[in-house]
């Protein structure tokens, strides 16, 4: 970082630097993806279609925290309502708000604000409960107003992601991977590159606890090489389902136009949805 | 950050009342008078499968038998054998589907019947129509999804694990009972 840089311009590229990291830019990060799987991970998606006729109403609160010594805090909250039209193919309605505290670029505190809307379709291609492996490709658009956020700037975001998912040991074990990508058109345009996976496992009727790891890569304005991975922890009943999941960055690298380093966050991701 | 400690506080309060959530459609003398309204007493004929045994169950069915003790009751009628009804349970999307498999004395399914299942989808599991799939099965059928057995949208990988769980049995029917019966 420029060490001429005014202290205050210093906040200001690295809260809109930390929000970008959180996801601003890259979807996949805030679950704007199409969720209607088990979500049994907290940012992997599964391949398990939601039956025809089957509504689902989910919400994800995800907590990031900045490490530059500011205790900046920004929270994000999406709230999706989900509905499988046919036995193959679902689509995903979706608010998300953000909020911080304790930023020191931005001295006021900012309650949860809408600031982004998305749409997503679900194609299953194969089941994981009648195929040897289960495919799914999902499409998703989202447009984000950043008004909210310093250096902030609309962003139309398109996103494709592959999902594989395979059942072992009568499907105790489940194993996933994802592959995304995802362009972002703001002031600069930006291409995203997701790849991840997860395991977890059925430890008792009700409860999955597996881990999951992803990488992104993004080039851009803003050029980042991130590694997420963390355990995550499902609970499933009949009618309601809960995921939390920690991640936490085991590798970056990434810097802005100018030089300036970008300050990865570590997240926690709790999930709720319901099935009515 | 400080939201976090109240959700993790609030995710288990909430599970202790969905736990409370269960349902059981048949008791264990309700499925066997189904599945054998003929028979006058059920005796205890519990299994305790070997090393060996178990290894020609998955050899047979492709499907691991994953206790060594297996509950079975004899079906008879005047002391003549009708037939064998066996309580197993396969892995649902969330917790166990129970369900107890009326098997005659040759090895082919008289029938099924499901004691609990507590999925979000896939109710028809318990149905009839669907149940009536399984009779006159034996190890002789392929056991494919939408061939052999409908499949149930929505709860696929239950009707999948149902059905090998049959298949399962009829195996260890093969392997255990066959060799008691007349």
């Amino acid at each position: 970082m420029d060490p001429n840089m005014p202290r205050w311009k210093q906040g200001r590229s690295q809260l809109a630097a930390f929000v970008w990291f959180g996801g601003c830019s890259a979807p996949a990060l805030f679950g704007f993806t199409a969720q209607a799987d088990e979500n049994l991970f907290g940012y992997m998606n599964g391949a398990e279609p939601l039956p025809r006729g089957a509504p689902l109403l989910l919400g994800a609160m995800t907590l990031h925290r900045l490490d530059d010594n500011a205790r900046c805090n920004v929270q994000d909250f999406a709230a999706q309502f989900e509905y499988g039209f046919t036995e193959r193919i679902a689509g995903t309605l979706s608010l998300q708000s953000l909020g911080r505290d304790g930023c020191r670029a931005v001295h006021d505190k900012q309650s949860l604000t809408p600031s982004a809307l998305g749409i997503s379709t679900r194609y299953s291609v194969l089941s994981p409960a009648r195929h040897a492996y289960g495919l799914a490709l999902l499409t998703t658009v989202s447009y984000a107003w950043h008004s909210s956020v310093p250096d902030g700037a609309d962003a139309v975001t398109v996103e494709e992601r592959l999902a594989l998912q395979r059942y072992l040991l009568d499907g105790q074990l489940i194993l996933l991977a994802n592959l995304s990508f995802s362009f972002e058109s703001a002031d600069a345009q930006t291409m995203t590159g997701l790849l991840g996976s997860g395991a977890t496992y059925r430890f008792a009727p009700n409860w999955f606890a597996g881990a999951e790891m992803f990488y992104i890569h993004a080039d851009g304005d803003e050029n980042k090489r991130v590694l997420y991975g963390g355990p995550t922890l499902h609970y499933g009943a009949a009618r309601w389902w809960s995921t939390l999941t920690w991640v936490a960055d085991l590798y970056s690298s990434a810097s802005n136009s100018e030089g300036v380093a970008l300050s990865p966050s570590n997240q926690i991701r709790f999930k709720v949805g319901w099935n009515f | 950050m400080r939201t976090i400690p109240a959700l993790i506080v609030a995710a288990p309060a909430a599970l202790i009342s969905a736990s409370a959530f269960a349902a059981a459609y048949l008791t264990i003398p309700q499925a066997q008078s189904a599945l054998f309204p003929d028979a006058d007493r059920f005796v205890d004929a519990t299994v305790h499968l070997s090393d060996e045994q178990l290894r020609r169950i998955k050899s047979l069915s492709g499907v691991r038998q994953r206790n060594s003790e297996q509950l079975v009751w004899r079906a008879e009628r005047n002391g003549k054998l009708l037939g064998w009804v066996i309580l197993d349970d396969v892995i649902g999307k969330h917790e166990f589907i129970t369900y107890v498999a009326g098997l005659t004395p040759d090895g082919r399914v008289r029938g099924i019947e499901v004691l609990i299942y507590r999925e979000t989808y896939g109710g028809e599991i318990r149905e009839a129509q669907w149940r009536n799939h399984f009779r006159d099965k034996s190890l002789r059928d392929r056991f494919e999804l939408d061939e052999d057995i409908p499949n149930i949208t929505g709860a696929t990988l239950s009707c999948r694990n149902v059905m090998q769980g049959v298949k399962k049995l009829l195996a260890l029917h093969q392997v255990a009972l066959l060799e008691m019966s007349p």
